[in-house]
């Protein structure tokens, strides 16, 4: 599979369009200069939609993150990170390359698409833009990007894994511009994955707050730890 | 030069100067200085940082002992949303300090931005006249930036502006308020701006070209006016409503409450009610102050100080105290 990007970003207005015609898809896009190797990753994808039962629930598909987010960073980090940051790339991968994995993970199933009125929250999971926000709900991208930031030699993809199944966790952490700094990713994680949903939510609206007036980036990650700990207590 | 002092400690504001140049080739920069990485023809972009600490200044704020180092040190910090990127380069605590990277295209995306900061090497003792905390900032440059790709117009800036004559609309409301210099029409999905131009004098005043004399003068301070009471009114109206959107309810406002015109207008002004955050971090903090009901506190003391930053909106008076003799 040749790696592609559409020519220009894919608005939600137009992503139904681009659904219903998958040849317009061809015709819209470009191949990157780079090519990568997807296979492994996309034989995941096919895996995973053929024995999961179509009527799986919520928290059966989102399992399908910690088995996607290694096979994806692994296929797709040798490019460069101009491409990566594009999120025209995104919106191939997602609209082009696998719109059965974004519909089946995040829609339950494939509707009827001569009916169907796109939810603004699902047209998110296939498009976006290259804002926190967008990233953080773009299916694929966020997927990407959540390996590449909690990614650690030690633990090589065990982070990343364990925040990607708690969309609430992950949303609040890698919404906020602290997650761009890896020791803030990483400090966040390892301290608050088992931490209940008020306690994360605290925890990270008081660190950004204490961020108004100190560097982030001159603190390791031991410290912002005990910056979010000082943060619940109480 | 402006101070931000959300506690009470020591700090020098924006005392640290920072110049961004390239050494290899000739970058073109924008009216207010941002490298022009896009308009290269050049894949490969050396870059140097030149900073100047006032090292008086701060050794007298957190006074060093012969013996000692200081207790601060300098950082040149890189940051970008678009390129997925936040790092700092650690440039030691002398007065005049460089710092030389490269660049490629292919390595960045958008926009990224650099500030030189003096920042606080550990804690301070509880006891300390001032307690502080490692990595507090004491001390910055203004921001600098480098564009690997044209920058997007910020849309909140923005406003549609229509010139209609009150007095003969359609809309009655308009017909009574034919004295009213502006109105803000709601009715529509997105709001916009009615200027009057029934009346005499106003529609050439706000045309009127040129920089300096009375004319210019009345423009500037009619236009700030105009455009501090617009934005109080639609940032005050927004805030409330979003407030109601979940009052009695056992949750926090998200980005996903918002519609498109909204994010837009709201990730454009957070930082200015939030100074020192990114503009998605201040959008963050703004929704959670609205949910946690401080939206008084954001409206009666931020707000105002954002639009008067935002546009300068004191230069409005500043010519007529000037006539006066003030």
């Amino acid at each position: 599979m040749q790696i592609r990007r559409f020519s220009n970003p894919v608005s939600k207005d137009a992503l139904l369009d681009y659904l219903c015609n998958p040849r317009s898809v061809m015709t819209d896009s470009e191949a990157l200069e780079s090519d990568i190797d997807l296979q492994e990753f996309s034989d995941s994808v096919d895996n995973l939609l053929s024995t999961t039962p179509n009527d799986a629930g919520n928290v059966q598909r989102a399992k399908w993150d910690q088995e996607l987010v290694e096979p994806l960073h692994r296929a797709m980090k040798p490019l460069p990170l101009r491409d990566l940051a594009d999120m025209r790339l995104w919106h191939w991968m997602c609209v082009g390359a696998f719109p059965q994995l974004v519909w089946r993970r995040w829609q339950g199933e494939i509707p009827n698409l001569d009916e169907f009125s796109m939810p603004k929250a699902l047209a998110e999971r296939f498009v976006g833009t290259n804002s926190l926000h967008g990233i953080s709900r773009n299916a694929l991208a966020r997927l990407f990007w959540c390996g590449a930031s909690l990614f650690t030699t030690e633990d090589q993809y065990s982070l990343a894994k364990s925040v990607i199944e708690r969309q609430d966790l992950f949303q609040n952490i890698f919404e906020r511009g602290f997650s761009l700094y890896q020791p803030a990713a990483w400090a966040c994680v390892r301290e608050l994955r088992d931490s209940g949903e008020k306690q994360w939510r605290i925890a990270a609206v008081n660190l950004d707050h204490q961020l108004t007036t100190t560097t982030l980036e001159a603190l390791d990650e031991e410290y912002i730890r005990s910056m979010l700990m000082s943060g619940t207590e109480g | 030069m402006s101070r931000k002092s959300f506690f009470p400690y020591k700090e020098a504001g924006e005392a640290l100067t920072l110049k961004i140049s390239s050494q290899n080739i000739e970058l073109p920069t924008s009216s207010d200085g941002s490298l022009l990485v896009y308009e290269a023809n050049e894949n490969d972009i050396s870059f140097a940082a030149d900073v100047g600490v006032p090292l008086q200044i701060l050794n007298e704020m957190y006074a060093v002992h012969e013996s000692e180092s200081p207790q601060w040190e300098t950082l040149l910090v890189i940051r970008s949303v678009t390129s997925r990127t936040r790092r700092a380069e650690r440039l030691g605590s002398d007065g005049f300090m460089k710092y030389e990277w490269k660049w490629s295209k292919s390595e960045m995306f958008g926009e990224v931005e650099l500030q030189a900061l003096a920042v606080l090497r550990d804690d301070l003792p509880a006891e300390s006249a001032s307690p502080s905390y490692r990595g507090q900032v004491i001390a910055w440059s203004p921001k600098k930036r480098v564009l690997f790709d044209p920058p997007q117009l910020p849309p909140g800036a923005y406003l549609e502006t229509l010139w209609v004559v009150f007095s003969e609309h359609q809309n009655r409301w308009l017909q009574s308020h034919s004295d009213s210099f502006f109105a803000i029409d709601v009715s529509s999905e997105r709001p916009r701006v009615l200027l009057n131009e029934g009346i005499p004098g106003f529609r050439p005043l706000l045309e009127s070209k040129g920089s300096t004399g009375s004319r210019a003068r009345g423009r500037d301070a009619t236009f700030f006016l105009v455009a501090h009471q617009v934005w109080s009114s639609l940032l005050g109206d927004m805030i409330f409503d979003l407030r109601s959107r979940v009052q009695g309810e056992d949750r926090a406002l998200d980005v996903e409450d918002l519609d498109e015109w909204e994010n837009r207008i709201l990730l454009d002004w957070a930082p200015f009610l939030f100074q020192g955050l990114a503009a998605e971090d201040a959008l963050q903090v703004l929704l959670d102050k609205i949910s946690e009901g401080y939206s008084k506190e954001i409206l009666v003391t931020r707000l105002p100080n954002a639009i008067q930053e935002r546009f300068l909106t004191h230069k409005g008076p500043v010519g007529f105290i000037t006539d006066a003799g003030a």
